[in-house]
Formats: C-alpha cells, sequence, structure tokens
C-alpha cells in the first residue's frame, strides 16, 4: 500500500480484530502482534517494533512485525540510544523524516540506514501520564508524519497499552519465557537421543541418522523438536523411522 | 540501593566479552567476587543433562564436566535443591559428593559455590563459582553472586525471546554436549536398554576409565569404542 492517508475500511477490520481480542482476553503477545501488524497494514508502514521498558532496568524489543533477525537488531541498537528512547523519555512523539540528514543517535541511525530504512517515527506507549513504552514505525523513503497518520497511530498505540494492562501478572512473561527455555533445552536433548536411537538402531552414523529424522519430521510437516520429542516418548518407534519417507514430497533432503 | 548496585553489575556484564553476556557474567564473577578463581554458567535439565553457556577459563569448564560425568557436585544439588549450595571447604566436606570432591580437589578447587538459575517454580541452570584456597563467600560477594545469578537468568530469557522474534533456535551454548544424547541414543538403540539407564552406563564407563563422560561419548559416536561395554 502506498503510503499517506489510511485506509477507512481496512482501519475498521484491524480495530475490530484488536479489540475483539482484548475482550476476549488475548494473551499481550498476540494483541501486540495484533497492533504491529495493524500498523504495517493500515499506515504504510515498511515495519513496526514495540519497546518495553524493563522494569529491571532498561527497555527491551517485544514484538516487532518484521521477524528477521537483521530488523531485530536495528530495534535493539536504540537500548543504549536512540528516537525510541527518548520518545519513552519525554513521553512524546520523536519523528524522524529523514534520517540521512540526521544528527543524533549515530548508531541506530547507521543501522537503520544499513538495512535500508529511511524514516522513523516513535511514539510513546502512555499509561498513567508516563510512558511504558514505545511504538516504531520504520519507512524505506523519507516521509513526514502528518497529523492525521499521527492519530490514528497513536490509537494503535494506546490498544498496544490496553492489550499489555491487561496481562494479570507482570511475572507470567518472565515464566513464560521461562517455560520456553526449559522446553527448548530439553527438546536438544530429545533431538539427540533421538538421533543417536536411529543410527544405533540402524547401524548408520548419527549425521545420516539425523538427516533420516529431519526427512521423517518434514515428511510429516511437524516441526523436528515436536517429532524428536514423540521419537523419545515413544508415541512413534524408532522401527517406523528405519527407512526414508517416501521421495519427492520435499526436495533437497540430502544430508 | 541494592537496584544500584545491581545496575552496575549488569552495566559491568554488558562493557566486558563484547556482547557475549553469559561470559560476561562469568568474567564479572572473577573480577568482583573476592577470592573466585573461576565462573561457569551452566543449562541444566531434570534429566541431568547439561549444556556449558559460558566459564571464565578452562578450568571452570572442566569442573563442570566433571559434575555432568559424576552426576553430583554443587551444581547439581543447587539445580535439584532450588538454593544456593555452599562448601567453603571440599576437603572438609568430602562426604557430601565423594566423587565430585577428589575429582575438584586433585584439580586445585579447594571451594565450590552453586547459585540456581530459576523463574518463580522453573529452574533452568545454575552458576558456578570455584575458589583455589579454602574459605566462604564474604557478604557482599554472596549478595553480588545471587545478583549475578539473577542477572544471568534474565539476560537468558531475553535471549529466549530475541531467538524467538528473530526466528532463530533458541539456546546455543559454546560448548555443546550434545554428543552426550546422541551416544546416549546409540547406546539405548544397541544394548535395547532404556535411555536413563544408557545414560548411566555412558557415565559409568567414563568414571571407570577417568574420562569426561564427553570424550566417551565422542568415541561412541565415532564409533571409536565397541557400544558392547562389559556386563554390569
Amino acid at each position: 500500500m502506498l503510503s499517506g492517508v489510511p485506509e477507512q475500511d481496512g482501519f475498521g477490520e484491524v480495530l475490530s480484530d484488536i479489540t475483539g481480542g482484548l475482550v476476549a482476553g488475548r494473551d499481550s503477545s498476540t494483541l501486540l502482534r495484533l497492533v504491529t501488524d495493524g500498523c504495517a497494514e493500515l499506515l504504510g508502514v515498511a515495519a513496526t517494533g514495540v519497546m518495553l521498558v524493563d522494569p529491571r532496568g532498561g527497555v527491551e524489543v517485544v514484538s516487532a512485525s518484521d521477524e528477521r533477525a537483521r530488523f531485530v537488531e536495528v530495534l535493539q541498537s536504540q537500548v543504549e540510544q536512540g528516537p525510541c528512547l527518548d520518545c519513552i523519555r519525554e513521553a512524546d512523539v520523536v519523528s524522524v523524516e529523514d534520517l540521512e540528514r540526521e544528527q543524533r543517535w549515530p548508531e541506530f541511525v547507521s543501522a537503520a540506514l544499513e538495512v535500508g530504512y529511511r524514516a522513523v517515527h516513535a511514539l510513546p506507549l502512555r499509561l498513567g501520564g508516563r510512558a511504558v513504552g514505545g511504538l516504531n514505525l520504520l519507512h524505506t523513503a523519507a516521509v513526514p508524519f502528518p497529523a492525521e497518520q499521527r492519530r490514528w497511530a497513536q490509537a494503535l498505540a494506546d490498544l498496544a497499552v490496553l492489550g499489555l494492562s491487561q496481562e494479570p501478572d507482570v511475572n507470567r512473561r518472565a515464566e513464560r519465557l521461562a517455560e520456553q527455555t526449559m522446553t527448548a533445552l530439553n527438546d536438544r536433548v530429545a533431538l539427540g537421543q533421538v538421533v543417536g536411537l536411529v543410527a544405533g538402531s540402524l547401524d548408520i552414523s548419527p549425521e545420516r541418522g539425523r538427516a533420516l529424522v529431519e526427512a521423517h519430521a518434514s515428511h510429516r510437516d511437524v516441526p523436528l523438536r515436536e517429532f524428536a520429542r514423540s521419537v523419545a516418548e515413544g508415541e512413534v518407534s524408532s522401527a517406523e523411522i528405519e527407512s526414508v519417507p517416501r521421495a519427492r514430497e520435499r526436495p533437497g533432503h540430502r544430508s | 540501593m541494592d537496584g544500584i548496585r545491581r545496575e552496575r553489575l549488569w552495566r559491568a556484564v554488558t562493557d566486558s566479552a563484547g556482547g557475549d553476556w553469559a561470559r560476561g557474567v562469568c568474567q564479572v564473577c572473577v573480577a568482583v567476587l573476592t577470592g573466585v578463581a573461576s565462573a561457569a554458567l551452566s543449562l541444566r535439565t531434570e534429566s541431568r543433562a547439561q549444556e556449558l553457556l559460558a566459564a571464565s577459563d578452562g578450568w571452570g569448564a572442566r569442573l563442570e564436566e566433571e559434575q555432568y560425568t559424576l552426576g553430583e557436585g554443587p551444581g547439581v544439588a543447587a539445580f535439584a535443591t532450588g538454593g544456593p549450595v555452599l562448601v567453603a571447604d571440599l576437603a572438609a566436606d568430602q562426604a557430601r559428593w565423594p566423587g565430585f570432591a577428589e575429582a575438584a580437589l586433585s584439580s586445585g578447587a579447594a571451594a565450590a559455590f552453586a547459585f540456581p538459575m530459576q523463574v518463580g517454580m522453573i529452574r533452568l541452570g545454575t552458576l558456578a563459582l570455584y575458589r583455589r584456597r579454602p574459605g566462604g563467600l564474604a557478604a557482599q560477594s554472596l549478595t553480588d553472586a545471587v545478583v549475578l545469578a539473577d542477572l544471568a537468568t534474565t539476560a537468558l530469557l531475553r535471549q529466549t525471546e530475541n531467538d524467538e522474534l528473530a526466528g532463530l533456535d533458541a539456546l546455543r551454548p559454546v560448548n555443546s554436549y550434545q554428543d552426550v544424547n546422541v551416544a546416549t541414543g546409540m547406546l539405548a538403540a544397541r544394548l535395547r536398554i532404556s535411555l536413563d539407564d544408557a545414560f548411566a552406563r555412558l557415565r559409568a564407563h567414563a568414571f571407570m576409565e577417568g574420562r569426561s563422560v564427553l570424550d566417551v561419548a565422542q568415541d561412541v559416536v565415532q564409533r571409536r569404542i565397541s557400544l558392547e561395554f562389559p556386563a554390569e
């Protein structure tokens, strides 16, 4: 979509998605996703990201419309200094129409330009008179931030805050991440063991064992970790993995 | 007051080790905690698998590996209980973990401390500290160690989140012991025993030969040694 005037119909749809999510009590990360996706869709923004003040100190990236590592890194380059940090500090919009002519925040500016962004507008996520975070809107061309767009964007930012303040327990997020970390570790262990099981029972090298496990996971269209877990837990027997699944389902599975 | 100390320690972590927070935590431990010669961060699972996130030196890394081989030691205990484990004099307290105490003493360790990395009820690993001379941690060092273990936990969670955002696999430890898991699976298949039994056998074999479980696992994976160990 061209940048400029947002489309009214689209806005209604995005708005009802988000408010529907709020009413249904969706978790905050899902709501943040709806908000960042909504910004990208409605405001003609190339990418968006939400940063939050960590009560333990500093700010962190909590949501990004573009999940590529490089974009997340651009957002993170503001942890020390950047438009979003200033916007949070001042609880006010910080708008940079053309990054190439910006003198402040050299680290952020060069990181953003390198990945192809030319303009950034940062809006505060306000709660009770102070900023608890910021919404970054990034453009690939130099663009101003007209009042009307600013109003739409602030409405979405306010919805993001509503989504965040719905989280019943601040610690819940930390616990969810801890569970995820623990699961990732257990999955790694399970995958290693399953590769060994297959290699041992077929008398093949672990490398070939791994390729076979990967082929079966992709053949069944389940994530590798999930498949490994089901083998380790005995839901799928290693005998079932002994043969290569029908070829040509997924090309390029040689090793 | 505590917040300022915490902030200062975190700044020290991020200023060292070029952005590698895990290595930074270990280096700051050695620099800040009185008498501590080495520090290591390990991830641990209930099934006793281990991964090394970072260590300030090879000695600390080896002491963590000893615990993996032996299935005992301060880190294993801190993870199991969810509280700090403080052993000011390993020589005087050998009965607690005879195997680990012997290995640690002979490699020059005299005192060992471990702090769990945990969030609520969920435990993720441990921060271990080793001294070359007997002696407890001074009060300030003890407080700082708890804060550093907590900072490491926060950084680990943040890394999980960033990895997730970036679509990367979570957890990329510096020293992966993945060979141990593969070897466990290979043994289980070959000997038709459970994964738990296979892991126990792997460790027993390493212990008998005075080698680390990782060494033996690599031999198994590369088929340099027979999988058929002598019967128990």
